[in-house]
């Protein structure tokens, strides 16, 4: 088999037209051929794992109609052509709805078209091939136990729920401070999964607004309302046998949420402007920064939705609060930065560590993100000096130098915001970017008269 | 069951100018080709005219289907139509008096061209 990687069965009774098509499969050396002239030998060596497979419709043992499902029951991905002097339209029809892949009639042209097949079947294998590679990367990224850094016992704990979580399809609560890496706990969750394969969709549900929210998660018929000009599936649909994370669901507005807490009972969805049922298997997973209860307690969110999404509650901890952890992801975000920026090497001093492990980082991960990314920057050498990070938290509003005043998260994160927009004057997709926060939360933001921009801005 | 009617063709009776095409000329297949048909069709034609003989029909119309490949690739075009008139009509059981001859030809053409392919 040395050299050969491309394995073909030829299923034909007749000794003439087997030793062609023998001959001129074998013409390829990337293709080790094998021949039989009864179904029951092809069934004997199908443990053989072939890639391709041709059949003669009529056998001594049989026709190919009864073979084919035999085949199936064992390889349901093998690629099946049937070549067949038979010309009879119904019967190729028959034999394609039976899972043929294609029927050729033995004539001057079979052999060309034959190769044509193979081309085919190899370029489909190869595109399946390279699915999977893609797929063990992503599950290799997000293999939780390298993709979230941490040896805190808290994070100990959140290793642990995710570890059941991935078990199960329960569904999944992951609250946590902002930045604290929820959708990264979501993408573990379901990259760890038996569902892994199958589409992880994310939605933002406060980067919607809440009159688009019902045709992005359940999709539209065409016509159904102004600028509906194509059918379209919704994120539902998309995540069918998959995983839906729904991220900040505390800002769903409060009618769609009776939607939602039918589709999660029922298990169906039906798109705007139409009256079919159409099932869907979603693994949901939802995120929030807000304390969900108090929303309920407020009114501003159903009290039934929650107790549906409560499922299992996977908390994050703060970073100021995960110990050592701080120094592994800085140590962690250096040499990727340094990697995808062709930088050398570099290190934190010690005065550096010191002071991140007393630093309460608001803005936890992302913060600290930042602050890596910037020192890294900010460093000549491989040493990453005090002076380095004590010039990026000076260049961080409200940042490090003002540690020790008691302050609340929100209004440290408003003053940022603030600082942020006018430094960048007011430029809120600018700061929404650098900032790494949805720009609609900005939006919302300004809309509420939390952060403070001129008439002309908003 | 010889039958002094039928006429046949003394030239060549089977052209393999395609099959060389599609193997560029390949000597060593082509011989291979004309093995497999001396060893198995001949074969093959005498079981079908037992089967005749026997009156089994789906036997018949089985073995029919399964040479008609081996006569188009050869092209045998003197019977090219009589093997899928007796595939036909064994199959659908028609005309029943008229197949003992066609497979009788059937035969005769087969062995007579095996027997070329010797010389």
């Amino acid at each position: 088999m040395k050299g050969k990687n491309f394995l073909i069965f030829v299923l034909e009774d007749d000794k003439l037209y087997n030793t062609i098509l023998h001959h001129f499969l074998s013409l390829n050396p990337e293709h080790e051929v094998k021949s039989f002239t009864t179904g029951a030998e092809l069934l004997k060596a199908l443990h053989q794992k072939p890639d391709f497979i041709t059949l003669d419709y009529s056998l001594p043992d049989g026709n190919a109609m009864q073979l084919l499902k035999q085949i199936r029951d064992v390889l349901p991905e093998v690629r099946i052509v049937i070549v067949s002097a038979q010309q009879d339209v119904q019967t190729a029809i028959d034999l394609l709805k039976k899972g043929a892949d294609d029927y050729l009639v033995k004539d001057s042209e079979t052999q060309d078209r034959l190769w044509v097949a193979i081309k085919n079947c190899k370029e489909k294998i190869s595109l399946k091939k390279e699915i999977e590679t893609l797929q063990t990367e992503v599950s290799k990224k997000y293999n939780f136990q390298k993709a979230i850094i941490g040896n805190s016992t808290p994070m100990k704990q959140v290793f642990s729920l995710i570890e059941k979580a991935a078990l199960t399809n329960i569904t999944v609560s992951v609250t946590g401070e902002t930045g604290t890496g929820k959708d990264l706990v979501a993408k573990a969750i379901h990259f760890n999964s038996t569902r892994k394969s199958r589409p992880f969709v994310p939605v933002n549900i406060a980067a919607i607004p809440a009159e688009l929210m019902e045709s992005e998660l359940f999709g539209h018929e065409k016509g159904s309302f102004t600028g509906a000009v194509t059918q379209r599936i919704g994120k539902f649909e998309e995540a069918n046998k998959g995983t839906l994370f729904l991220d900040e669901i505390g800002e769903m507005d409060i009618t769609l949420q009776a939607k939602l807490l039918r589709v999660l009972q029922e298990k169906e969805i039906t798109r705007v402007g139409s009256n079919k049922i159409i099932p869907v298997d979603v693994r949901i997973i939802v995120a929030t920064h807000r304390n969900l209860l108090a929303e309920v307690k407020k009114g501003t969110f159903r009290e039934d939705l929650y107790y549906r999404l409560l499922g299992l509650n996977i908390h994050l901890p703060p970073l100021r609060n995960r110990e050592n952890d701080v120094l592994l992801i800085a140590k962690h975000f250096i040499e990727q930065f340094c990697s995808e920026n062709n930088l050398p090497k570099k290190y934190l001093s010690l005065e550096a560590k010191k002071q991140l492990l007393n630093y309460q980082f608001p803005g936890n991960i992302r913060e600290l993100k930042s602050i890596i990314d910037l020192s890294c920057v900010m460093s000549d050498g491989e040493e990453i000096e005090l002076a380095h990070t004590q010039r990026v938290s000076a260049t961080m509003p409200g940042s490090i130098t003002s540690l020790e005043e008691p302050v609340t998260l929100r209004r440290f994160t408003l003053q940022l915001l603030q600082d942020y927009l006018e430094k960048y004057d007011y430029d809120v997709l600018k700061v929404a970017q650098v900032l790494n926060v949805g720009k609609s939360t900005l939006y919302r933001l300004i809309k509420n008269k939390e952060l403070n921009v001129p008439e002309k801005v908003y | 069951m010889q039958n002094s009617n039928i006429m046949y063709n003394i030239e060549q009776l089977y052209d393999l100018s395609g099959l060389k095409e599609i193997h560029q000329n390949d000597e060593a297949f082509i011989r291979i080709i004309k093995e497999a048909f001396i060893n198995h069709t001949p074969a093959d034609a005498t079981k079908m005219l037992n089967a005749c003989s026997a009156g089994d029909w789906a036997q018949v119309g089985f073995l029919a289907h399964k040479l008609k490949s081996s006569i188009d690739i050869l092209k045998i075009a003197s019977i090219k139509d009589d093997i899928r008139t007796i595939e036909l009509n064994a199959r659908q059981q028609k005309q029943l008096t008229s197949l003992p001859e066609l497979v009788q030809k059937v035969n005769i053409v087969i062995a007579m061209t095996a027997k070329q392919m010797n010389e």
